[in-house]
């Protein structure tokens, strides 16, 4: 590529890795669970994971709400948003697949246009989590890619003790490994979607929090979302909690260190072709079951 | 009368599979519903607790109609299913698995005191309380999931089939294990192909031909007769 | 002869007459345009749904169109084949394709089938990107106008896409026999087997159907299609490229548009494509106007007609009955009520 790549470049590139993963960690748990438990993929999720963006850009920059506490605030309304989604889209279709696919496509579309028209198109910025960088050991780390890292492992935590210690996280670890057993222990089938679609999109707007306040956003951010969540579901194992956060970081920091050492586009190729081998050889990903 | 059946009728996809069955399980007793495969014995369960809805008919549970209502409603009312195939939660620990069971009760003490007791009862599920359902052997596996039926508290127990797969010795062992239950005060709704087992426990027997009630009645009265034995019961 | 079928075949003696004048009635280079699309996407979307019979929806049309059109592009503009040569060609690249990712892909389930193809589509636009000694690379390329053309005699009748009209009926033609085959296939024995498929798979495999072989025949078959459409879209526009905006026609938006448009049609009806293709793409040109709020309004119906009118446009008259005793009931309903 001509120039040489430094140490710099390289603490660099797998800071960006981890971070990107967590960004992706946060949008494919959502996707997996909800994969998991309703058996949908909700094509939705991208434009989920971009409304919790908007919606932080509208309480902070917009009305000058403190960032964290616009991005607290953004998590729980795009958390009600996913139950209303539920309630109303998703569960009259009773599962008949062409349906679904057609709802949470048309959704998509709404959702993008929507936020366009009230938003208007340029690119956006949120403000920085943390300005600045940490020195270490001579190399400088950013703050801000450090925030982010940490926010989306506690939320990665905190979702993993409700669904291991929590009597209504046990009900949908079972209802995602056997329906019907689950039914027969009086576990409410309609709760279950309702809960996941809200945790779901909840963690995605955090995502898109952060994706907005590194990066930049834009009301068509969802589709790019989308993709990175399928692939990592898919490396990662779906309905897998431990093959999400695997998958998210195998893939940001393969995407950061390709892109270091052969351009962005090889980044953006590779998993591509990653997903498709992975679904034809090994389906099950990593750790997923099923 | 705990449980009743008026008049089922179940189609699955214009096939009819149950023809207008008629029955009743006295609380407190066991009773057994009798037959080859696909007489209708799965189907009947599946119709009591729900996840079947029938074409037409009745069914009532503890002076309460239930037909057509949804399954985490009839379980609500005190009704423990151990489905046929098992339907563990292969990727959860045993002792995950049974703090599902207890998912509807809301007294923790009470629950704390079910899985006390189960554990007594069957020492095999504390020994490998941490060990994922999936590395259970067949018979520990159907253990687990009459313990995890249990863990609910229910009223009426309705077993499908447990015996399935089994050795003679742990089919030996269920059947124990169905009587201790009963000494527990719960009813039980036997649905098996083993005649032996089956009428080995219970007070009541069903016998199911292709979605209708070819004979029933007590079993000391069944036993009774030599034709009966025979031809309906192939003892 | 019933009296249905009397009407429903004057129906179609009409519509065929009006497809065969429409270029001669509308004098408009840019809307004869519009029906040389429409007639392509109604080929894309027909093969999507054919595809559709054996139960898996496929997001890949997108991408085997590319390939169909770059293939039959580049093979007359470098080579100088003509153009008729290479649209078959084009078709039958995809067809090889698409057979060769059939095997694996059917072995995937469901929903991740789906999400296959769709990326397959990216796969295809990415390399039609990055093997720019072939393609002409990012920016695409465009080639003088290459017209196929027919010698029938004496006379020599070229393709053009001067006026649009000659090349409109190439279109008609080349559509319209391929939606023959289509429609055939469909109606025969082969077409029964697709059925017993979608409906019971477990069933149709106990009484020897090989599904594997079936499913890669039919979407083979559909990508053949689905190549020749590209092709004559390449020839229409002589300009293909890769870039990544939704107004790209090899962009994956598209493959949403054609299930838009099956879904919309209704998806049971061989004529449901015809009917979402054609109203929904004259809706987008009369909507010019109001173009930002397109995907909003494209979001809405297809919503609508999925908790409405589930078999879609094509099955209308099956929906007035119902409505009708919606209606009825409600008001009877409200009658009885204080007793």
């Amino acid at each position: 590529m001509g120039t040489a790549i430094s140490g710099q470049d390289i603490v660099q590139c797998i800071m960006n890795g981890f971070c990107m993963g967590g960004v992706y960690i946060l949008i494919g748990l959502g996707l997996t669970l909800i994969l998991g438990i309703m058996n949908i993929l909700q094509f939705a999720h991208g434009e989920v994971y971009m409304l919790g963006a908007f919606t932080v850009y509208f309480f902070c920059v917009m009305h000058g709400v403190n960032l964290y506490a616009a991005v607290f605030i953004s998590m729980l309304t795009t958390a009600v948003i996913g139950l209303i989604i539920e309630r109303i889209l998703l569960r009259p279709l009773k599962g008949v697949f062409l349906s679904y696919v057609c709802v949470t496509t048309g959704l998509s579309l709404i959702l993008q246009t929507v936020v366009m028209l009230l938003f208007s198109k340029g690119v956006k910025q949120l403000p920085s989590l943390w300005k600045g960088t940490f020195d270490v050991a001579g190399m400088f780390v950013s703050k801000e890619r450090f925030v982010a890292i940490v926010i989306a492992l506690c939320l990665t935590l905190a979702l993993y003790t409700f669904l291991k210690r929590t009597k209504y996280g046990l009900a949908m670890t079972a209802s995602a490994q056997n329906r019907e057993g689950s039914l027969m222990q009086g576990i409410n089938p309609n709760v279950m979607s309702a809960m996941v679609v809200a945790i779901g999109s909840g963690l995605a707007a955090v995502g898109g929090a952060l994706g907005g306040s590194i990066f930049s956003l834009d009301p068509y951010m969802g589709g790019l979302a989308f993709m990175k969540g399928i692939t990592l579901i898919v490396i990662g194992g779906m309905g897998s909690l431990p093959g999400t956060v695997v998958g998210g970081l195998i893939l940001g920091v393969s995407e950061s260190v390709l892109a270091l050492f052969f351009g962005s586009q090889m980044g953006i190729i590779l998993p591509l072709i990653l997903v498709i081998a992975f679904l034809i050889f090994r389906p099950k990903g990593l750790f997923g079951h099923d | 009368m705990l449980l009743e059946i008026k008049n089922l009728w179940v189609r699955y996809e214009g096939a009819e599979v149950l023809k207008g069955i008629s029955c009743e399980v006295e609380e407190g007793t066991i009773v057994t519903f009798l037959g080859s495969n696909g007489a209708g014995k799965t189907t009947t369960l599946r119709a009591i607790c729900g996840l079947k809805a029938p074409d037409s008919g009745e069914i009532w549970f503890n002076g309460k109609r239930i037909d057509g209502n949804s399954p985490q409603n009839i379980i609500k009312q005190g009704i423990g299913h151990v489905l046929e195939g098992r339907a563990l939660f292969p990727y959860m620990t045993v002792l995950e698995n049974l703090k599902v069971g207890a998912f509807l009760q809301k007294d923790r003490e009470q629950v704390a005191r079910n899985l006390k007791e189960i554990f007594v009862h069957f020492p095999i599920l504390k020994e490998r309380q941490q060990q994922p359902a999936r590395t259970l052997s067949g018979g520990e596996q159907q253990m687990l999931t009459i313990a995890r039926a249990l863990m609910g508290s229910p009223k009426l127990l309705l077993l499908d089939e447990p015996s399935l797969g089994l050795s003679p010795m742990l089919v030996r062992e269920i059947g124990k294990i169905v009587r201790e239950i009963h000494q527990r005060g719960v009813t039980v709704l036997l649905v098996e192909q083993n005649a032996r087992l089956a009428l080995g426990v219970a007070q009541r027997c069903y016998v199911l031909e292709t979605g209708s009630i070819a004979l029933y009645g007590e079993t000391k009265d069944l036993l009774k007769s030599d034709q009966i034995r025979k031809a309906y019961l192939g003892l | 002869m019933t009296r249905q079928k009397l009407v429903k075949t004057l129906v179609m003696v009409a519509l065929l007459l009006l497809i065969c004048l429409l270029p001669l009635i509308v004098s408009n280079v840019y809307w004869r345009h519009i029906f040389i699309l429409i007639a392509i996407m109604i080929l894309a979307t027909a093969s999507m749904r054919a595809i559709f019979l054996t139960g898996e929806v496929s997001l890949g049309t997108a991408g085997f169109m590319l390939l169909g059109g770059y293939s039959s592009a580049l093979l007359s503009a470098k080579l100088g084949l003509s153009p008729w040569l290479t649209m078959l060609i084009g078709g039958l690249f995809a067809a090889a394709v698409a057979a060769a990712v059939g095997y694996p892909f059917f072995r995937i389930k469901g929903i991740y089938f789906v999400i296959t193809t769709l990326l397959l589509g990216f796969v295809f636009l990415y390399l039609a990107g990055w093997l720019s000694n072939l393609t002409g690379g990012w920016q695409g390329f465009c080639f003088f106008e290459i017209s196929p053309q027919l010698t029938i005699g004496p006379l020599t009748i070229t393709f053009t896409t001067k006026t649009n009209i000659e090349y409109y009926y190439l279109t008609i033609i080349v559509v319209g026999l391929s939606l023959f085959v289509l429609y055939r296939m469909e109606h025969s024995r082969i077409g029964l087997v697709w059925s017993s498929i979608r409906e019971a798979d477990k069933l149709a495999q106990s009484v020897g159907v090989n599904i594997m072989a079936q499913k890669v025949f039919i979407f083979t078959v559909a990508c053949f299609f689905t190549g020749i459409a590209g092709a004559l879209y390449a020839f229409h526009v002589h300009a293909l490229s890769p870039t990544s905006t939704p107004a790209n026609i090899f962009h994956f938006f598209t493959s949403v548009y054609c299930l838009m448009y099956m879904v919309v049609g209704g998806e049971g009806s061989f004529f449901g494509p015809f009917i979402g293709t054609t109203l929904l793409m004259l809706m987008s040109e009369f909507t010019r106007g109001i173009q930002e709020y397109r995907p909003l309004v494209y979001g809405g119906v297809l919503i609508l007609i999925v908790f409405f009118m589930p078999k879609g446009l094509a099955a209308i008259g099956e929906y007035f009955p119902a409505w009708y005793r919606k209606l009825v009931g409600r008001f009877r309903r409200k009658a009885l009520s204080p007793n």
